[in-house]
């Protein structure tokens, strides 16, 4: 993508998550203040307290949600403008699921991150790593139906070597029978496509682990 | 907490005086300024001994808005509010002599243990009057 492009959309998101975090504080500290009131009221001048305060927990839980999002949409934005070409695997794998689990929703799977207990870095920048684990996603969600479950581990393979693995469990139909649909061989190609011009590489695997996303490691 | 002024700067108007009425709430006396100028003229008149101060403000950034407040007294502690990916502001309001940072949105708990760290070190010290 053009450099001019995606810094634009890098700033835009910037702006926008940093305004959504305010709007989140405001709806924050509103909630706060009616909690304040609520439990400085008597009993028999609040019978619905209990009902009241479930409310506003439930508010809370949602601003909590919001807040999640809206860093990992400004981390993401951030990760867009970043031409450096090195940057920490463990964080971009654990937003890149964050960010997509409408999409998996929405296929009636479940998506979550294994990351590693140790800081890993790779050789590419961001924007590439965020192309090449989405790409693969997209694919697999395609593929998978419902109750499908998709977990994104991080793993260092090598000296040199550092692996996404995309282990996928919970799916009746045989994953050998899914990927030998021409259908998922046409995807399956083009996926390989994208992973070399992101300066990746796939590797198949047998179940659970579908494919394997191999990058080069690179110093802190 | 009272005999001790403490001044909530930012933009966000409903932010402040949304933050500001749960702080009195607590017995905090509460001043409000919703620019860095604004808030240089109240250090002035008012000298509070604690300020919350945001780092991401229109015109006088929360940075400038610091070195002014330090620059009237060292005394005054200032707990710095930071939004999202504001972390080398953050690190570095905290070298320009800054007490603390927090970031948005609050818990009002932590923003509590925070101020009364901070009034420990102020001259005119918070004294709870519940």
């Amino acid at each position: 993508m053009n450099n001019d492009v995606t810094t634009f959309i890098g700033k835009i998101t910037a702006g926008a998550t940093h305004e959504m975090n305010n709007v989140l504080a405001i709806i924050k500290e509103s909630s706060g203040l009616m909690e304040d009131f609520i439990s400085m009221a008597k009993p028999e001048q609040l019978p619905q307290r209990e009902r009241m305060l479930n409310v506003l927990a439930k508010i809370s839980a949602q601003i909590e949600r919001g807040v999640d999002l809206s860093k990992r949409l400004n981390s993401f934005a951030h990760g867009v403008r970043d031409r450096s070409a090195s940057h920490e695997l463990n964080k971009s794998v654990t937003d890149i699921v964050a960010l997509n689990q409408r999409f998996a929703r929405s296929k009636k799977a479940t998506l979550t991150a294994l990351p590693s207990d140790r800081h890993i870095y790779v050789a590419m920048s961001p924007l590439q790593l965020q192309i090449a684990v989405f790409t693969c996603l997209e694919y697999l969600l395609n593929l998978v139906g419902p109750g499908a479950i998709i977990t994104l581990k991080t793993v260092e393979r090598r000296a040199t070597e550092a692996v996404v693995d995309f282990v996928v469990e919970g799916i009746e139909r045989h994953p050998k029978e899914i990927l030998s649909d021409p259908n998922a061989t046409e995807m399956l190609t083009t996926l390989r496509e994208t992973a070399e011009q992101t300066g990746c590489r796939i590797e198949t695997n047998e179940a659970p682990v579908w494919f394997t996303l191999l990058l080069e490691k690179s110093a802190a | 907490m009272s005999q001790c002024k403490l001044l909530l700067v930012d933009d966000e108007v409903e932010f402040v005086n949304t933050l500001g009425e749960r702080l009195s709430m607590r017995g905090i006396d509460v001043l409000i300024a919703h620019n860095g100028a604004e808030a240089l003229k109240i250090v002035e008149e008012q000298r509070p001994q604690i300020i919350i101060l945001d780092l991401m403000m229109p015109g006088m950034s929360g940075l400038e808005t610091l070195k002014g407040i330090k620059a009237i007294s060292s005394d005054i502690q200032v707990i710095l509010l930071t939004g999202i990916g504001s972390s080398t502001e953050s690190v570095q309001g905290l070298n320009d002599g800054a007490f603390a940072y927090l970031v948005k949105p609050l818990q009002i708990e932590e923003l509590m243990k925070k101020i009364e760290e901070a009034a420990v070190l102020c001259p005119g010290k918070f004294t709870k009057d519940e």
